[in-house]
């Protein structure tokens, strides 16, 4: 396997565990090898999970407050 | 509300960047939900309806604005040489950051920087991030709230993480070489 099989076509079925077996033992032999390939593999991941905590806000109080009385006004028209 | 509330906001947040439209978005949505409640069978088929409409509504937000921040994606791709290894010089195809101690990975500074990289993506590549990696959905959930091919959702899915790792290693790479 070439490193831009691994990166452009492989890495994200990889990660999710859908690759075929044939293919994954390919990736994982190319992996034992390839430094720069698992420098890769690490930061992907650690940019995924990265990106999941740094956007995971909750909305804001004032904001649901806003919204429930938004809510009752429109839905009081609407009887 | 309570259990979608922030899924909602995350996911208008999410695409238009924007406070303001994100509240707007949030009320089309609960609006729309409220009015047609008794149509739901189920909490599933509720959730991508949910997803559905707050994806649409926050995509319209966004026409006309699409072009202020991004840059063009394949600029922040990895690039390759003939024979298939990764081009650029040793240090930077070797960076590896992901053990950066977390306090600087979680810094102010390394979060600004992740949060201009996910400005700069296209806004239907930012839809399928924000589900995928920060709610979670599976690529065929996301496919339908999006009315995408999972193809297209994979494929919009890795461009934009690579894209958000490109601009990270090139904050984080530079102070963590191996």
């Amino acid at each position: 396997m070439l490193c831009k099989e691994m990166i452009m076509d492989f890495l994200a079925d990889y990660l999710d565990g859908t690759l075929s077996s044939d293919i994954l033992a390919d990736l994982e032999r190319h992996l034992q090898d390839c430094t720069p390939c698992v420098a890769y593999l690490n930061t992907y991941k650690k940019t995924r999970d990265l990106t999941g905590q740094a956007a995971r806000v909750e909305m804001p109080e004032e904001m649901k407050v806003r919204l429930r009385e938004f809510l009752l006004k429109q839905l009081a028209k609407g009887r | 509300m309570e259990h979608y509330g922030s899924r909602v906001y995350r996911l208008a947040r999410g695409i238009t960047r924007n406070e303001a439209d994100a509240e707007e978005v949030a009320q089309d949505v609960f609006l729309n939900l409220f009015r047609k409640i008794e149509t739901f069978e189920g909490r599933s088929a509720l959730g991508t309806w949910i997803y559905r409409v707050a994806a649409n509504a926050a995509l319209i937000k966004r026409r006309g604005k699409r072009f202020e921040l991004e840059v063009a994606l394949e600029e922040q791709l990895p690039t390759f040489l003939e024979d298939g290894h990764r081009a650029g010089d040793r240090a930077w195809v070797l960076a590896d950051w992901s053990r950066t101690p977390e306090e600087q990975m979680l810094s102010a500074e390394t979060r600004a920087v992740l949060n201009r990289a996910i400005d700069e993506l296209p806004d239907h590549y930012r839809a399928v991030l924000v589900l995928r990696d920060v709610e979670g959905l599976s690529n065929e959930e996301v496919a339908e709230a999006l009315g995408e091919s999972v193809p297209t959702v994979k494929s919009r899915l890795h461009r934009a993480r690579m894209a958000l790792r490109e601009q990270l290693t090139r904050h984080l790479g530079s102070e963590n070489k191996n």
